[in-house]
């Protein structure tokens, strides 16, 4: 992997709306592909599809779709460009160059977990995962999503891939989801020594008051590895939090 | 005295809804009160006289036509088409603007352009934020989709609101419109496809333009990865629209069968398939705001007309010493300006009246359909001319685009005018150039 320059990173990918047109630390890749790739400045393209999508579907798919156009030199400089600012994809990157891909999701441990929950609240928003977990469950298992995240989301075009099946549930309304066969899943962005990484928004909604009111806290790990760059949108909680953790599936 | 008064508040109240758009229905509302009260104060008619006078079939017409178009949004149809018509632009900036304006063209001339462009903006939106698109393109693309709208929506005679007005009151036949004005402004849009050729060109070749174009493909692919047809009622109101539009065809305009029955009946059979989606489409999609807008529009109009002004506008017009096709020909610059300025309910709605005594002069299809067309070159004129030029505005604030340059990109009035004025100069040719010709035929 090339060196990175997280100052011109960080600088140029702010959290919402445009990236500042600050001079590019001299870093001249070796050739005109990966050049032209470090010129791309996707950060604004990759944050809404990280808000809509979750972090690590839109990661897999800015990964996959960059090694299709411009193959490992590509990714090494998508990594290089927006890697410090979305520590997701940084992770997802490396994996991708280290030969590994798109890991196969699978509900079927989360549905154990679960078994017996009549309603489940979900905390964040990973479109494969909600894809699956949507059909995994019986219908007649209320899913809801709860609509509040730190970036920008369409979140009627977010809910509209799954017709009815998932309500939204505003942060002033989530008690409502509360009760002795309510469960309350958040996605986990890697684990390591006892704490995983998970949206802010789930500790909005998992504080002491609330954990109890919740038969389940689950959390689901979507990534298989703690991110190594500073986790700029994520928040760690212990994994004691949990009453249960549903791993990675690997491939 | 009362010409000058209700002329007065008329002008006066179409000034200010422009200028202070966010307070456009308290001004109407108001403007049209006070018609009504210095109406009845001159014995002119209060309101009652000034209500019956109102086309309430066109009103019929617009309702009707507007929640047909919300029975294709709840099939899914526009969000559907919008993610195929990206796919086939291959997201490139030409492909983007040609495919999206020729859709949004033939989806503008049988249903409500606003309701579409909802659904579609925000995925053409996403390709330009992918893109980083710069200020040209962005300019060129989103203003080319609007004009191509207003060319959609002068083409037929339920594509919008002045073509609407022509049918609703027996001006022309559903056919006779429709077979000299959707010739003409298709050919509007292959002018001004050109233009936006030229002007996107000089976008597409960008070293990293096949990667974003991927990335937009795959984007798209996730975000309505879940969003599917629902054939079953597609079907069902594309059958019951597809008997309408025969209906609108064949049943003669003056006999008891009219254009708003058929819109009234036809939108209520198709929503019939889904009662509980009928109703809560009814109940919540009707544009309230829209329909109390021409209402209040009508009712300064008919007070207006009450005092003979535009009688004698047109008698001024036709009593020029000119030519008669060089007083069409200056009538429908002055509709453009005047549409441009005022946007196309009011000018179609007071103009229309003029147009109506030069028809008894030209042959009525010529000054009709000329008239349609110069509103239409008068709504892409300006930004603010064009219900749908907000809506793109506030949307595209919402979408945060950022130019490859890093610096943000906008879609305001600014921003629109150059593609307006080509739209405006483009389209009024065509408009004058149809009437000419039609003319010199006839």
């Amino acid at each position: 992997m090339s060196e990175r320059s997280p100052a011109a990173s960080s600088a140029r990918i702010p959290l919402v709306g445009a990236p500042l047109s600050l001079p590019r630390t001299p870093e001249p890749p070796p050739d005109v592909e990966e050049r032209a790739l470090a010129r791309t400045d996707l950060g604004s393209a990759f944050e809404l599809a990280s808000a809509e999508l979750g972090f690590a579907a839109a990661s897999w798919l800015f990964v996959e779709n960059v090694a299709k156009v411009g193959g490992d030199a590509a990714v090494r400089a998508l990594g290089d460009e927006l890697g410090t600012t979305f520590s997701v994809l940084d992770l997802v990157v490396r994996r991708w160059l280290e030969g590994r891909r798109r890991p196969h999701v699978d509900a079927g441990r989360l549905r154990s977990a679960l078994h017996g929950v009549r309603r489940v609240l979900v905390v964040g928003v990973e479109a494969e995962h909600l894809d699956a977990l949507a059909r995994a469950l019986d219908p007649t298992v209320r899913l809801g999503l709860l609509t509040y995240r730190l970036q920008r989301v369409d979140w009627p075009r977010v809910l509209a891939n799954f017709g009815d099946r998932i309500e939204p549930v505003d942060l002033a309304e989530f008690q409502g989801w509360a009760g002795a066969r309510s469960g309350l899943l958040t996605f986990v962005y890697g684990e390591r020594h006892g704490l995983v990484n998970v949206l802010s928004a789930f500790l909005r909604v998992s504080g002491p008051d609330v954990r109890t009111q919740f038969r389940e806290i689950i959390g689901w790990d979507v990534l298989g590895a703690a991110p190594d760059v500073y986790p700029r949108y994520l928040v760690e909680t212990a994994v004691s939090d949990l009453t249960a953790f549903v791993p990675l599936a690997e491939r | 005295m009362p010409a000058l008064v209700l002329t007065s508040i008329l002008v006066l109240t179409l000034a200010l809804q422009a200028r202070f758009a966010a307070y456009r229905m308290m001004l109407v509302l108001a403007g049209a009160g006070l018609s009504c009260l210095c109406s009845a104060t001159f014995g002119l008619g209060g309101s009652r006289v000034l209500l019956a006078d109102v086309p309430w079939d066109v009103l019929v017409l617009l309702v009707a036509l507007g929640l047909l178009s919300e029975a294709f949004v709840e099939a899914r149809l526009f969000a559907v088409l919008a993610v195929r018509a990206a796919e086939l632009s291959r997201a490139s900036p030409v492909g983007i603007a040609l495919v999206f304006a020729v859709g949004m063209y033939a989806v503008s001339a049988l249903m409500n352009n606003l309701t579409a462009l909802v659904l579609v903006l925000p995925i053409v939106l996403i390709i330009l934020r992918v893109a980083s698109a710069s200020q040209r393109q962005v300019s060129w693309t989103l203003g080319t989709l609007l004009v191509a709208c207003n060319l959609g929506g002068a083409a037929t005679p339920i594509g919008d609101f002045p073509a609407m007005l022509l049918l609703g009151r027996g001006s022309m036949t559903f056919s006779a419109y429709l077979i000299r004005a959707l010739p003409t402004t298709a050919l509007g849009l292959l002018l001004l496809l050109a233009v936006a050729w030229v002007s996107l060109r000089a976008t597409s070749a960008r070293s990293s333009g096949e990667l974003r174009a991927a990335i937009s493909r795959a984007l798209l692919g996730a975000l309505y990865r879940g969003v599917r047809l629902d054939t079953r009622l597609l079907s069902f109101v594309s059958v019951v629209f597809g008997g309408m539009l025969l209906a609108w065809t064949f049943l003669p305009a003056s006999g008891p069968y009219s254009a708003d029955l058929v819109g009234w009946v036809g939108v209520l059979v198709a929503l019939a398939i889904r009662p509980a989606v009928g109703e809560r489409v009814v109940r919540t999609k009707v544009d309230v705001e829209a329909v109390l807008f021409l209402l209040a529009l009508f009712v300064m109009v008919g007070a207006v007309r009450r005092t003979g002004v535009f009688s004698t506008v047109a008698q001024a017009l036709v009593g020029l010493p000119v030519s008669p096709p060089l007083q069409l020909v200056m009538f429908l610059v002055l509709v453009g300006v005047v549409t441009g300025v005022f946007s196309a309910g009011p000018s179609m709605a007071a103009l229309l009246e003029v147009a109506a005594v030069l028809a008894t002069r030209l042959p009525p299809h010529v000054v009709y359909v000329g008239l349609a067309l110069s509103v239409c070159a008068g709504s892409s004129l300006f930004l603010t001319a064009a219900t749908s030029g907000p809506l793109a505005q506030s949307l595209t604030e919402r979408a945060h685009l950022v130019s490859e340059s890093g610096e943000r990109v906008r879609f305001g009035f600014a921003e629109f005018l150059p593609v307006g004025v080509v739209s405006f100069v483009v389209i009024e040719g065509v408009a004058i150039g149809y009437a000419l010709l039609a003319l010199a035929w006839t």
